[in-house]
């Protein structure tokens, strides 16, 4: 790493990385190094896909990246690119930043997005980072997918007991055992090693009007949870407490969700959040569920019902749980600040306010559920 | 030894396995590079395999980590075989050898230690397999990224042992976690696909050489339209090549739903996919 050959680099694909990493591919020093020996590998003249293939493989590290890859490469190869970018990142922003002007009329941000029929790398990148309350039905829906497809990993945490196997520790009676069966001589060491055990996730979805475009993407994200870590349960808030874990927790993701729908009764409802959150102390949270646990509340905070008795539960809840994660789809906004009373009246409780609109930020939530405080 | 990435792909296909362009050339720039590769993909996607038509290349043996969650250093890299440490003190004893530092140097020999896979990897030429790294925890993929970026280790008792030169490392994934990125920057990236029509009619009759090439050619587009629904788990490469076997058993020349019926075992492997596939082909 130290001895990088500084004048080797060339500033077009210094260029070229830039452009790679502006698309979200993780670039650093390392990679461009290692790029360039693939390429220098090669030796003689410069061949197109020569440079193809170093970037190929040291540059890309996931299979989603491929894909934007070849598109950017293409279109930086054949001298495109300066227009090509240009135009990506005006889209971007059109699409990303100033979302309050389409608020009003939903279809109209994404028009010229679904006349293209061909996703292309900015596309792909664009519907990302896009909020889904701004997207038509096919490219949420396409967004959902990807939303399935995450493997959010909980931490585990150290329980008290202890399990035999190879570990740091000596197990003293087994070994003394051992050694009394075989006369005295301690002829094999036995070991122990601290227990592991999940660490439980609840996730709290609001269902209501306001979360409406939001509230199938959580759902799926919920079942993507559940996938890898079985203790997860599901409940959705509106104006009744739903728990939906059971049909969240096995099938295809689609009869899943469609199963969830019919157990919820109030879908695109009210908001009753202090009410339904006391119900949830009140039968499963003190019971034990939420004991120790990971709380993941998505909603928006709008509250129709008592205010303090919203934040009484909350208080409550954190006294329970390891750790409260809300996610709300309104903070990445501009000038965002948590001011729905429900919102405000929660946030002395809640270990961390995250994000939670688009793709992007559902990443960024996986990341949240590995923290441990 | 294969000079280049043309050469691989033809060694490799003579092996029996018919890989894409751009493995072929991953493979060589790992080698040229001395980098590990890191390989993602569906399960059944010849990730595995890749690794062992490498070393049946190269004329190496194979020297395979399979990781699963708890896989520590003790089990990746070394460690001492106590029960003959005990042995030899008691004979010591024994003899009557009184010297204590003499005994104590000896209990730490190269002959207790006990070389696991990655150990030994770094002893002889060969091929390293790491097999599903996804399956370890973070802890082991932190000491990996040691092991990986210098292919030495040092035992505090011996010193350090470094590989002559570093063997062609390939790390797998099936990507049901993500792998931390200074893992994944550590090495050469590639994702393996599932392979298209021809490709596929290739590998089922590069494997099973007697199979006639309609039965090869209906066994892929059959498998390519099962692969386009939605399923609990698609079937791999490694599941068509049981099905064409399959089929070859039973003496099918030609894909018909009764010979489906019989065999969709070998394809499928949950109850709901198999209902679901049955009722297309039955169409």
């Amino acid at each position: 790493m130290s001895n990088l050959d500084a004048p080797s680099f060339d500033p077009a694909i210094v260029g070229f990385t830039r452009i790679l990493g502006s698309f979200g591919f993780n670039i650093n020093q390392h990679r461009i190094h290692t790029a360039y020996r693939c390429f220098g590998a090669f030796g003689g003249v410069q061949q197109r896909e020569h440079v193809y293939w170093a970037g190929r493989f040291a540059l890309c590290s996931r299979r989603e990246d491929i894909v934007v890859y070849d598109r950017i490469f293409e279109a930086w190869f054949d001298g495109r690119l300066p227009e090509f970018q240009r135009q990506n990142i005006s889209e971007v922003n059109r699409t990303v930043a100033t979302p309050d002007q389409n608020q009003s009329d939903p279809d109209t941000g994404s028009d010229d997005l679904e006349s293209k029929k061909t996703a292309t790398a900015s596309e792909i990148e664009i519907l990302r980072n896009a909020d889904l309350a701004l997207l038509s039905l096919d490219e949420r829906s396409q967004v959902e997918e990807w939303i399935t497809q995450l493997r959010p990993t909980i931490r585990t945490r150290q329980t008290r007991r202890f399990s035999r196997g190879k570990g740091n520790l000596i197990d003293r009676r087994t070994t003394i055992r051992a050694a009394l069966a075989a006369g005295g001589e301690m002829a094999e060491l036995a070991f122990r090693k601290r227990r592991h055990a999940p660490r439980k996730v609840l996730f709290l979805i609001d269902v209501s009007g306001s979360m409406k475009a939001y509230s199938s993407a959580y759902l799926r994200f919920a079942y993507a949870t559940k996938q890898t870590r079985s203790t997860t349960e599901i409940f959705t808030i509106g104006t009744r407490l739903t728990r939906v874990t059971k049909s969240l927790s096995k099938g295809r993701v689609q009869n899943a969700i469609n199963r969830a729908l019919k157990e919820i009764p109030d879908w695109s409802g009210g908001t009753r959040l202090g009410s339904q959150l006391r119900e949830f102390v009140k039968v499963h949270g003190a019971r034990g569920e939420a004991r120790g646990a990971i709380l993941v509340i998505a909603s928006d905070g709008w509250e129709r019902g008592d205010v303090q008795l919203l934040g009484a539960s909350m208080a409550h809840l954190s006294r329970l749980a390891k750790r409260i994660i809300w996610v709300n789809p309104h903070v990445y906004r501009p000038g965002f600040a948590p001011l729905t009373a429900g919102m405000e009246i929660s946030l002395p409780n809640i270990d961390r306010l995250v994000d939670g609109h688009s793709y992007r930020s559902f990443e960024n939530l996986c990341r949240e559920l590995m923290t441990e405080r | 030894m294969p000079m280049n990435s043309g050469e691989i792909r033809i060694a490799l296909a003579a092996t029996g396995y018919v890989a894409e362009e751009a493995s072929a050339v991953a493979l060589w720039l790992a080698m040229e590079l001395e980098k590990p590769l890191f390989l993602e993909g569906d399960p059944g996607v010849g990730k595995t395999e890749l690794a062992r038509a490498m070393s049946e290349v190269l004329n190496l043996p194979l020297i395979r980590l399979q990781c699963y969650e708890g896989i520590d250093a003790a089990q990746a890299l070394y460690d001492w075989d106590f029960p003959r440490q005990i042995l030899h003190v008691r004979a010591a004893e024994s003899a009557g050898l009184k010297d204590v530092g003499v005994i104590e140097h000896d209990l730490y020999d190269r002959r207790f230690l006990i070389a696991r896979p990655l150990l030994r990897a770094l002893e002889e030429p060969c091929v390293l397999l790491i097999d599903e790294v996804d399956r370890a925890d973070d802890e082991f993929e932190a000491f990996l990224l040691e092991i990986l970026s210098d292919f030495a280790i040092t035992i505090p008792e011996i010193g350090r042992i470094a590989a002559k030169k570093p063997p062609l490392t390939i790390l797998t994934s099936n990507r049901t976690r993500d792998v931390h990125d200074a893992l994944k920057r550590r090495c050469l990236y590639q994702y393996l696909e599932h392979p298209d029509l021809d490709r596929a009619i290739n590998i089922i009759r590069a494997r099973l050489p007697e199979i006639s090439f309609t039965l090869a050619e209906q066994v892929s587009q059959t498998v390519d339209r099962i692969r386009k629904l939605d399923l609990i788990k698609a079937p791999g490469t490694a599941e068509s090549l049981d099905w064409a076997a399959t089929l070859l058993a039973l003496g099918v020349s030609d894909i018909t739903p009764e010979a489906t019926a019989l065999s969709l075992g070998a394809l499928l492997k949950y109850q709901d996919d198999i209902e679901q596939v049955r009722s297309l082909l039955a169409t």
